[in-house]
């Protein structure tokens, strides 16, 4: 899951950035409005965490360019201000939830899990398909009752299929999953990995197609 | 009740009141004049008549018969006047011949030929005394006083009656008036009383009268003031939670990434980062003490003496200059060796502090920041000159408001420096001004110390 992070605040950001690398997303991190916006022109984005006081652009100015161009990524405000009108303005200008500072990380974590199952259109808190169960909260990942354990970078692409189950993806879709900026891109990773995730959940839930990218059919 | 319907209506209609019987009592004694004029001349008339019929009668009477000195009385005719109006006739040696059944026994008056005022049992009467040719017969005609005085007074008081009926109307009319006149007033009460307390939009002055046109707006220049002294209110605590706030939440989310860390290195890493963060923490309540210390409390008086300004410049850039050879930054001081004001040493500290510590923070690594010293005529001017990003001209004024950042800055200060410095300046009543540094880059901030 590449999420884009927008925040000015280099120790915040910073925190923000590995802690949700921790949690198991992919993040790329911007320190204002501006690249923000280039950022969201240039890639897909799962969600977008967005710190409400930002230089260039302010972060409201952003979210009414976002929604105004049709974009419904899902996004969650970081803020210091804590009225409820504040809360009531930064909801209605097109977020879908709102953190107040100080906050808990492991609390973010849970939130922009929310956010996307929402917007996967998954009212459970696991993804089932078949045998397989996941629990995107734990990363714990079962298959017929029994855990599997899956490397960081496996786990994100099965989520990424999951997620996106009967549509195919690239390889270089996958890839964006994996690697934020600055991350070497190893070139053929994505083959290896798939290789190591069929080795361990069977050769039969994700396919092949050959010129296109991969696939995993619908439950 | 202080209204001024009822205190406009009020003296309205004592001022007509006044007006309309001050014309009553010119009228009256107008009339009086003129009823005197007719009523003399009336009083002539008649005894210069009765002098010519009467006077001749009674000569051949007394030739008949012997006079027996008993003056005849003439009965009245019984018109309501009649007992005001009464008339004498005397022979040569005062002796009445012939009297009104009004008229008294005694003289009318003296005999002396003209108009006289008497007063006969308490009563007043204008008497006209004529003599005949050979002073044989003194007619008296008089009449009471009282006549004229009821005819001016009835005069008067038939113009004074429709005061009495209009009155009521007239205030009638005047409490309508008035309250239409006002009616601007209520509209303008009406707007205020419904408005919802948080907007502070101007009032609609559409179609009012000069006279409330001041008053609306004193009105909305209040509005105003009250609204920009809100925004800022607001502005100051949005910019407060965002400054006080963030550096906690960076302190948790490194704590708990430390707590998480997968590797020992990410551990290090994010403990480190939590010192800064603390020390960022420090360094902002720091700031906060001081901005406090410097808030003007009722009664406390800055203690002010004779300080060095280059002394102070010298100690100050002293204290810094680990943290410019840190970023390898050129710090240079150029100052006379001594340039002595009237003013707090350890506040000037603090502004000379402020003003380096910030020219070092946003200058980049390699950069310059030279701090010089003048005495002009009348003042010592200090500038504090960086290679650094400067500050845009629109920003120039807000970034002495507290907790204002400038958005892109990517230095870790606490917003309040210059909130800071901007105090100190005001209590040396020293003036301060921004402007680019060398050759359009960077930042030049020079004040100016009076010299006393």
């Amino acid at each position: 899951m590449r999420l884009l992070l927008v925040e000015d605040d280099p120790l915040l950001g910073d925190g923000v950035r590995v802690g949700l690398q921790q949690s198991g997303f992919v993040v790329d991190w911007v320190k204002d409005g501006q690249a923000a916006k280039l950022a969201l022109q240039a890639g897909a984005y799962a969600l977008v965490v967005l710190d409400l006081g930002l230089p260039r652009l302010s972060g409201t100015d952003l979210l009414k360019w976002l929604r105004g161009s049709g974009n419904d990524t899902p996004v969650l405000i970081l803020t210091a201000r804590d009225t409820v009108a504040d809360r009531v303005n930064g909801l209605d200008s097109g977020a879908d939830d709102y953190l107040i500072k100080p906050f808990d990380l492991d609390e973010l974590g849970a939130r922009i899990r929310a956010l996307l199952r929402r917007a996967g259109g998954r009212a459970a808190p696991l993804i089932v398909h078949g045998q397989l169960e996941i629990d995107p909260a734990t990363r714990q990942v079962m298959l017929a009752g029994k855990p599997v354990e899956l490397s960081p970078r496996e786990y994100a692409i099965l989520l990424a299929l999951l997620e996106g189950a009967g549509r195919s993806l690239s390889r270089e879709q996958l890839e964006q999953c994996l690697y934020g900026w600055g991350d070497e891109v190893e070139s053929n990773a994505v083959e290896v990995h798939i290789h190591h995730l069929r080795k361990k959940l069977g050769a039969e839930l994700i396919r092949t197609l050959r010129g296109v990218g991969y696939l995993v059919d619908k439950a | 009740m202080n209204s001024l319907r009822t205190k406009l209506l009020v003296s309205l209609l004592a001022i007509i009141s006044v007006a309309w019987l001050a014309t009553a009592g010119f009228i009256y004694y107008d009339a009086h004049h003129e009823i005197d004029e007719l009523f003399d001349a009336q009083l002539a008339q008649s005894a210069h008549v009765l002098l010519a019929q009467a006077g001749h009668d009674l000569k051949d009477a007394r030739e008949d018969e012997d006079d027996d000195g008993i003056a005849t009385e003439i009965a009245g005719a019984g018109h309501k006047y009649e007992r005001k109006i009464a008339f004498q006739i005397h022979d040569e040696h005062g002796r009445l011949l012939l009297r009104s059944a009004s008229a008294p026994v005694e003289p009318l008056a003296r005999r002396e030929n003209g108009y006289a005022e008497v007063t006969i049992a308490g009563k007043s009467w204008r008497v006209y005394t004529l003599k005949d040719a050979g002073n044989e017969i003194l007619v008296q005609v008089g009449e009471r006083h009282e006549v004229r005085n009821e005819l001016a007074a009835s005069v008067a008081l038939r113009l004074l009656l429709p005061l009495g009926v209009t009155l009521p109307v007239l205030a009638l009319l005047i409490w309508l008036a008035v309250g239409r006149g006002l009616s601007p007033l209520r509209r303008i009460s009406c707007e205020v009383e419904q408005r919802d307390p948080s907007n502070l939009a101007p009032l609609e002055g559409h179609g009012v009268p000069v006279e409330i046109a001041p008053l609306l707006h004193a009105l909305n220049t209040l509005l105003g003031r009250l609204d920009q002294a809100l925004e800022s209110e607001r502005r100051f605590t949005a910019d407060a939670a965002h400054e006080l706030r963030t550096p906690l939440a960076a302190l948790k989310i490194q704590a708990q990434v430390a707590r998480r860390a997968e590797s020992e290195a990410q551990r290090v890493t994010a403990l480190d980062n939590l010192i800064v963060g603390v020390d960022r923490a420090t360094h902002l309540i720091g700031q906060l003490l001081t901005l406090a210390r410097l808030e003007p409390t009722a009664g406390s008086t800055v203690m002010m003496a004779s300080c060095d300004v280059a002394a102070i410049a010298r100690q100050v850039l002293a204290g810094l200059a680990p943290a410019a050879l840190e970023k390898q930054i050129e710090l240079e001081l150029a100052s006379p060796a001594a340039a002595t004001i009237r003013g707090n040493a350890d506040m000037l500290a603090i502004l000379l502090r402020n003003l380096v510590d910030n020219a070092i923070r946003y200058t980049p690594g390699h950069g310059r920041v030279s701090v010089s010293l003048l005495v002009e005529q009348g003042r010592v001017r200090l500038e504090v000159t960086d290679s650094g990003p400067g500050i845009p001209e629109q920003e120039r004024q807000r970034v002495f408001d507290r907790f204002y950042r400038i958005l892109g800055s990517d230095a870790a200060g606490s917003g309040l420096g210059l909130s800071i410095v901007k105090r100190i300046a005001d209590v040396h009543a020293a003036s301060l001004a921004l402007a680019d540094g060398e050759h359009g880059a960077g930042l030049r901030v020079s004040v100016a110390f009076p010299l006393n």
